[in-house]
């Protein structure tokens, strides 16, 4: 390694240096201090951090988990402690350790999530990450409808400089329509893929397997839905894209990279290999060496349709 | 917590038709820290499984080198895991949660039913002679484990459904006579929902402490996801709310949850 050039590990999203383009995505790392003793949040590009509501949530009745090949159905339900208790308690101490923190927002109305951000508006949070995709509440999800989406993502923008990441749902007919309303509507960054639908049933008690009955699916089963969305997505709107669903690898980052990604995040991956953000970060700087790629943003788009 | 590979040096059969096995580990490591009604999150299936989730199994007892872990075969993950020979390199997560408030100086009663012997078990290592078991079984062919509580020191009776092996009859009736003795400051209980909830509603007219083994399906076992949670009581306007049995459990203080 001694006479190989140093990568650039550092990319730009909507504006903002990350120390690599590695993140662990929302619901899936809580607020940063459940994996400490094998990561450190300020090891990552960003953590994203469990949604926030303007009041705290319950969430939904267990089972909230069910397994299926190769990935999990969660019917979690956004419980969360609200986000002035975020604020008061785990963003200073985020902030403390270095870390670069996007929080992920989540509303019943377009109002519950402007009072959100007028709150963390003055923070020193660094990004904000509106969820319009949440499946496992009950409701239309303001991200199945591309009109709904750029107004709530104006109204946003009217409320915060800080950089807004739209986060798409895979459970639309056309998910381009939809990055291009958030990018109408002012976004700086959209990320993609939210869980995909899913359902379980015992064939026992037939029951369904989740309490809630549906569920959203992720792990590894959803990431060639996420590969071909974020290829989509990429292709069509010019601010940043950061795309998961699925990973666990970094084989699956530089694939997701290929696509179109300019930062990946890993969510249910970490229930299977919980170092595996720190894998994947070690991963994509040996593949950019071994490809003789200087800064490892030379990986996102990189890929060759013709045949 | 450690996120480690450790080398399997036993995994016996305890009961052919009931297929319990019992796993042994090499590991000093994880063994160090470990206190009873912990739990560890196994991955199984091998290099790229298709099993996403890792699957949680309480420490049955430890010594400074070796962890063992007890298991009853009931679906693709413990199969998999019936197959593992001597030698094999296993990854876990662990140890995790927060296990049983033992105390020597206070007479226990463990109460463990089917696969929920297994965590109490970890407690009887601990507690020795300071504590008597209640086992109950559906049959005889499930009954396992009895001999190493009593070389513990731990006094066991034992109950079976079907009355195939000692009574017939269900853990509560066991428990009620315990009880009725007055020599118990605490019960540890492990067993179904349906076991825990009727033992812990029982043991309402009697003036000790209890605590319960709740194992609800869960995906990451740190406390990161919200997965898992357990209706507990709380000093909020709605009186209750959600906590996660991988880290404010999997032992929970049975007046304070809402069955
Ligand atoms: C804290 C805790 C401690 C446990 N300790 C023991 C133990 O010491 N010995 C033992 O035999 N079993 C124990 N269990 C139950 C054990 O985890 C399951 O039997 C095992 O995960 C089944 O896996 P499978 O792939 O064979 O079954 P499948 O039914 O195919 O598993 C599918 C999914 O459901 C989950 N699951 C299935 N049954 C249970 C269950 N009863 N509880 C929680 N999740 C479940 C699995 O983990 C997996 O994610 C414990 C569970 C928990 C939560
Ligand atoms: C248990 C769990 C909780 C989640 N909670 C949230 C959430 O609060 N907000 C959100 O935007 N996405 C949430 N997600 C979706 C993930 O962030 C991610 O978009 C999705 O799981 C796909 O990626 P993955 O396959 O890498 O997990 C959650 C996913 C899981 C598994």
């Amino acid at each position: 390694m001694e006479n190989t050039k140093k990568v650039d590990m550092t990319v730009d999203i909507a504006g903002i240096r990350l120390k690599n383009p590695v993140m662990t995505s929302s619901g899936t790392c809580g607020y940063g201090r459940d994996y400490l003793d094998i990561w450190s949040p300020a090891e990552l590009g960003a953590i994203m951090v469990k949604a926030v509501s303007i009041e705290p949530r319950n969430g939904n009745p267990p089972p909230r988990i069910a397994e299926i090949p190769s990935g999990v159905l969660n019917s979690i339900g956004l419980q969360n402690p609200g986000v002035r208790h975020f604020i008061e308690t785990d963003l200073p101490w985020l902030k403390s350790i270095g870390a670069t923190v996007i929080v992920n927002v989540v509303g019943y109305t377009a109002d519950d999530y402007a009072a959100c951000v007028e709150l963390l508006d003055e923070t020193d949070a660094d990004m904000i990450e509106l969820n319009i995709s949440c499946p496992n509440v009950a409701g239309k999800p303001i991200g199945a409808d591309a009109k709904a989406t750029e107004t709530l993502t104006n109204q946003i923008r009217n409320i915060t400089k800080k950089p807004i990441i739209i986060k798409l749902s895979p459970n639309v007919t056309s998910i381009t329509e939809i990055a291009l309303a958030a990018e109408a509507g002012g976004a700086d960054a959209v990320s993609l893929i939210n869980c995909p639908m899913g359902m379980r049933i015992n064939i026992n008690t037939r029951k369904p397997m989740l309490a809630n009955i549906t569920g959203g699916m992720s792990g590894p089963a959803v990431f060639p839905l996420a590969l071909r969305m974020v290829w989509q997505t990429a292709n069509a709107v010019n601010i940043s894209v950061i795309g998961g669903g699925g990973i666990v690898k970094w084989e699956d980052a530089v694939e997701m990279m290929m696509a179109g990604a300019d930062a990946v995040f890993i969510g249910a991956g970490l229930f299977y290999d919980p170092a595996s953000p720190l894998k994947v970060i070690e991963g994509l700087e040996k593949y950019c060496c071994d490809n003789n790629l200087s800064n490892v943003n030379m990986i996102t788009d990189s890929l060759i349709t013709d045949r | 917590m450690l996120d480690i590979t450790a080398k399997v040096i036993e995994n016996r059969l305890l009961s052919e038709k009931g297929r319990i096995y019992s796993l042994t580990l090499d590991s000093p490591e994880l063994s160090k820290d470990c206190l009873p009604g912990q739990f560890y999150e196994i991955k199984v299936g091998g290099l790229d499984s298709r099993f996403l989730l890792r699957r949680p199994f309480s420490v049955a007892f430890c010594d400074d080198k070796t962890v063992t872990i007890r298991y009853n075969v009931v679906g693709a993950g413990t199969e998999w895991m019936s197959g593992i020979t001597p030698g094999q390199m296993l990854d876990v997560l662990g140890p995790l949660g927060r296990g049983w408030p033992v105390d020597k100086t206070k007479k226990t009663l463990l109460v463990g039913g089917s696969t929920g012997i297994f965590s109490v078990l970890g407690a009887a290592s601990h507690l020795g002679d300071k504590s008597r078991a209640v086992l109950g079984f559906r049959s005889c062919d499930l009954v396992n484990s009895v001999e190493d509580f009593k070389a513990f020191g731990v006094p066991v009776s034992i109950i079976t459904e079907d009355g195939s092996s000692g009574r017939k009859g269900l853990v509560t009736e066991l428990v009620k006579e315990e009880l009725d003795k007055n020599e118990y400051d605490t019960v540890f209980i492990c067993g179904s929902t349906l076991m825990m909830k009727s033992v812990a509603e029982l043991l309402k007219d009697y003036d000790v402490d209890c605590y319960v083994s709740i194992e609800e399906r869960m995906a990451c076992g740190v406390g990161a996801c919200m997965g898992c949670v357990v209706k507990i009581k709380a000093d909020n306007e709605q009186g209750w709310e959600y906590k996660r049995a991988c880290a404010e459990g999997p032992v929970f203080n049975a007046a304070e949850v809402i069955w």
